[in-house]
């Protein structure tokens, strides 16, 4: 706003994570800055989902801090994290199982502070956002009945109705049609051009393409490499802890 | 002599009949699943069926060990077939059913019995501790050599033989256990028939040792709660351990504050144990 | 015509016929005191139910009972304060001890905070029983202020004596409770607690305080515990720790609650209205010992036969009824 470029939304400062004698993120540091959609990769273990805990408040690093518009956000539990406007999803989806997919996004829209809608208008906001997820017409199927691919696209929605200001997405595309990876894909540039900021993790590469700005190669709590998405597929390091004897099994990261 | 003396004594007392309670209660939990509400009942129905043998049947003490153990190891199996129908959540409805349980046989018991106190009386000698000046009740002694006895063998049971293997892979964990070919519904069965023969051999020896009446249940069930929280799934020796440790917690509190403190000893320890681990006895972490 | 409209009458009929009853048999004293004590009871289900529309079970809320028993019981005992006066205020001793549960348990989730919740009971069970110098210990007090009369110009009404008086009040009590707890599940806020109920971490991360929501639920629902404790404490006139910090009344709401369907606005209070009279007017007479054996067998036939509640197993299948 008052500067020429645009502010910074999320600041990442030196995180350090442990569990029990494991190191699963050593000093790893990065900033987003508001509009700015930025991927995370990385093969499996290597700490995408304990970075995205520690900056929604779901976990503390053990040593580092986390800055969130400005404010030093590294001990605020998830809910009040979730009130200043840091939304995310889960890798596993975590959905109301007993309510329709529309109640779903509801809640996400009426239980939200500021501002308090009244039931019309977040009935008619979760419809909505429901909608830009392409499920309008799945809104009277009960959550627990839907697909797991459905269900990720349920919280996504809840989570947009929301309003949210940086948005966390935990592998959203995993299970998806090349498809729909494509029309999440332009859903996720749409919202992106509202003002959200983004920040997703995959293991691969197809949805990260797409739409980041900027990725970030995570391998065993490291930032290895970081640079635009073309660059970043061709660069060696990368290419080894994808292809390398030490990952064997889950290699194949641009399928 | 010194207070503590009787102090240790009645608390070991005590404490071994705890490990016997809390040893059924641990192993149908471990490998059912099953959260047994209604133990302390089927203690007290193994416990009445010992009294209506003594009094009116004139039956020897040893064969009432023997028939109350079978008869709850055939009551309790079936117990298995009925919590396996259950619902998810799984914890939650063994719960609420084994409540319903234990509620129908406390007020069979007291349709049956009466709300009056009952004691198994036999007129045993009192056997003299040498070189203290203390006199054991034979009974006090019997009890005391059967709680070792049985805890022994099931913990000999548990590491020696290829059932005992199979029943500690299921406990510590279900799944992996499935795939190694163990037939963990089996194994449950099994537990539920040991966990019965155990509650059985409790019975008659609560009979005569402590009073029975109906609702005497919630207390037992309880004390097998804390001492299995305590000692964690599948350890034989910390269930031994956490009993001593509960009887003598309560022995003292009786001693210093009067007996009606008694039954919170075990509800604060309980308490404090939930608090310092909320997860329970849950064995696998789960990832958030 | 409207579902809404479908409940709606029959909600004015259920509360028309709760209230015309007793006008056309005015002498059936009997029934009108076993149906008082069933609106009693319905309000200690609809209190409890209260928690466990946030998604926690509780086996201890005789806790809150016999605490507001004997706070009111101790405030006419001592001081002669009128019943009036000392029910809703003591009612606030088992808010007091639900602060304490809800900091305590705050970690507790499902079987282990039902077994703490069970533990907890023993708390003030055991205090009242050995704190003789002011409660009399397991002697109990005697001699309480029956619920008083009053008189509005000729029309007097005696709630202590006149049992059809009584009920009338319990009735009351009950509906107040109902509209509570119907706003408890129809609400911006219930929907917070059905929210919390069915997914924690996910209403959590929305930016529910999904704590200080649960301890809402808890505080309103001790609260409405504690004061069915001193109503029961003043219409028996004396309180005992056996009697009022019984498992026997954390027990009955729950079962209430499920048989009834605790997700029912009127769950728990159809559950009380078929089990308790049951219970007092068919199997007393009956088994005049072991007739609680009824709620035991329920508990155990609901979860397995229907797990919604019968409430919302008469919605699913109509034709049936
Ligand atoms: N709660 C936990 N306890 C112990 N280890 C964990 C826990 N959560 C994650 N880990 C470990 O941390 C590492 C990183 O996991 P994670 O962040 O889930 O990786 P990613 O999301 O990149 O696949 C893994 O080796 C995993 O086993
Ligand atoms: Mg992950």
């Amino acid at each position: 706003m008052a500067g020429s470029e645009s502010q910074v939304c999320l600041e990442v400062r030196q995180i350090k994570k442990y569990f029990g004698d494991q190191t699963v993120l050593r000093e790893v540091s990065f900033s987003l800055g508001e509009g700015e959609i930025l991927g995370l990769i990385g093969p499996n273990g290597a700490g995408k989902s304990t970075l995205f805990n520690i900056i929604s408040g779901w976990q503390r690093p053990d040593s580092g801090s986390v800055v969130f518009f400005g404010r030093e956000t590294t001990a605020w539990p998830p809910d009040r994290l979730g009130r200043a406007g840091l939304a995310r999803t889960f890798q596993s989806p975590q959905i109301f199982p007993d309510m329709s997919a529309l109640e779903n996004v509801l809640m996400g829209a009426w239980l939200r502070r500021e501002p308090r809608l009244p039931l019309p208008r977040a009935l008619e906001e979760a419809g909505h956002c429901l909608f830009l997820v392409g499920l309008l017409e799945r809104r009277h199927s009960l959550a627990r009945d839907l697909p797991l691919a459905q269900q990720r696209l349920v919280e996504l929605a809840r989570v947009l109705a929301t309003r949210p200001r940086l948005l966390l997405l935990d592998e959203i595309a995993a299970g998806f049609s090349l498809a729909a990876v494509q029309r999440l894909a332009a859903g996720l540039l749409k919202l992106r051009d509202r003002g959200l900021t983004l920040l997703l993790t995959d293991h691969l590469f197809t949805l990260l393409e797409a739409v980041a700005d900027r990725l970030l190669a995570l391998d065993r709590g490291e930032i290895i490499a970081q640079g635009p998405p073309s660059s970043l597929i061709r660069h060696p390091e990368v290419v080894s802890a994808y292809l390398g004897t030490r990952y064997g099994a889950n290699a194949g990261g641009g399928a | 002599m010194w207070v503590g003396v009787p102090i240790i004594f009645s608390g070991f007392f005590l404490g071994s009949f705890y490990a016997l309670i809390a040893l059924g209660f641990s192993l149908i939990l471990g490998t059912g699943r099953a959260f047994n509400l209604a133990h302390g009942e089927m203690i007290l129905l193994s416990g009445y069926l010992a009294f209506t043998l003594w009094q009116y049947f004139h039956m020897p003490f040893f064969w009432i060990l023997l028939i109350c153990s079978l008869a709850l190891m055939w009551l309790t199996m079936p117990l298995h077939f009925l919590l396996r129908r259950l619902p998810e959540p799984y914890g939650l409805n063994t719960l609420m059913v084994t409540l319903g349980l234990a509620l129908l046989l406390q007020n069979l018991l007291l349709a049956a019995f009466s709300a009056d106190y009952r004691l198994l009386q036999t007129d045993w000698p009192a056997a003299a501790i040498p070189g203290l000046d203390m006199r054991f009740p034979w009974q006090q002694v019997l009890l005391i050599i059967l709680a070792l006895l049985a805890t022994g063998a099931v913990h000999l049971v548990l590491q020696r033989t290829f059932l005992g293997k199979a029943l500690r892979a299921t406990i510590q964990d279900r799944e992996a256990a499935q795939m190694a070919g163990i037939n963990v519904n089996r194994m449950a069965l099994a537990a539920f028939g040991l966990g019965g023969l155990l509650i059985g051999l409790a019975g008659p020896l609560y009979a005569q040792n402590m009073y029975l009446y109906p609702a005497a249940g919630v207390e037992a069930t309880m004390i097998a709660i804390v001492v299995t929280i305590f000692a964690g799934l599948g350890r034989t020796r910390n269930i031994l351990l956490g009993g001593w440790l509960l009887g003598l917690a309560q022995s003292a509190a009786v001693f210093a504050l009067g007996s009606k403190w008694r039954e919170l000893v075990g509800a604060a320890l309980l308490l404090l144990l939930l608090h310092f681990r909320p997860e329970g006895i849950s064995l696998k972490k789960e990832n958030g | 015509m409207g579902k809404a409209h479908y409940s709606l009458l029959l909600t004015a009929a259920a509360v028309l016929l709760l209230a015309g009853w007793p006008l056309l048999f005015p002498d059936a004293a009997h029934f009108q005191q076993v149906l008082g004590l069933t609106c009693l009871y319905a309000t200690l289900a609809l209190a409890w139910n209260i928690y466990a529309l946030s998604g926690a079970i509780s086996l201890g809320h005789a806790a809150f009972f016999g605490l507001g028993a004997y706070a009111s019981a101790l405030l006419n005992h001592y001081w002669h304060w009128s019943p009036l006066l000392t029910m809703p205020l003591g009612a606030l001793a088992g808010v007091a001890f639900a602060v304490f549960w809800n900091w305590g348990f705050q970690r507790l989730r499902g079987v282990y905070l039902g077994l703490a919740s069970l533990a907890a009971l023993e708390i003030p069970k055991t205090v009242v029983d050995n704190w003789d110098r002011l409660t009399h210990g397991s002697m109990g007090i005697v001699g309480l202020d029956r619920l008083p009369a009053l008189a509005l110009g000729d029309f007097e009404m005696d709630f202590g004596l006149n049992l059809q008086a009584q009920y009338y009040l319990l009735l009351g009590v009950m509906l107040l409770a109902a509209a509570v707890h119907r706003q408890s599940i129809h609400s911006r806020w219930g929907w917070t607690l059905r929210a919390i109920r069915e997914n924690e971490t996910a209403a959590q991360s929305l930016g529910v305080a999904t704590h200080r929501e649960r301890g809402r639920a808890l505080l309103l629902s001790a609260y409405l515990a504690g004061l069915s404790g001193g109503l029961y404490a003043h219409i028996m006139g004396l309180v005992e720790p056996a009697l009022v910090f019984n498992l026997h009344l954390s027990v009955l709401p729950l079962v209430f609650s499920f048989f009834g369907g605790s997700k029912m606005v009127w769950g728990p209070v159809l559950g009380a209205f078929i089990l308790y009279p049951l219970e007092q007017l068919l199997l007393m007479p009956l088994f005049p010992m072991g007739h609680s054996a009824l709620y035991g067998l329920v508990i155990i036939l609901t979860i397995f036969f229907f797990p919604r509640g019968i409430a919302a197993w008469l919605a699913a299948n109509p034709k049936s009824v």
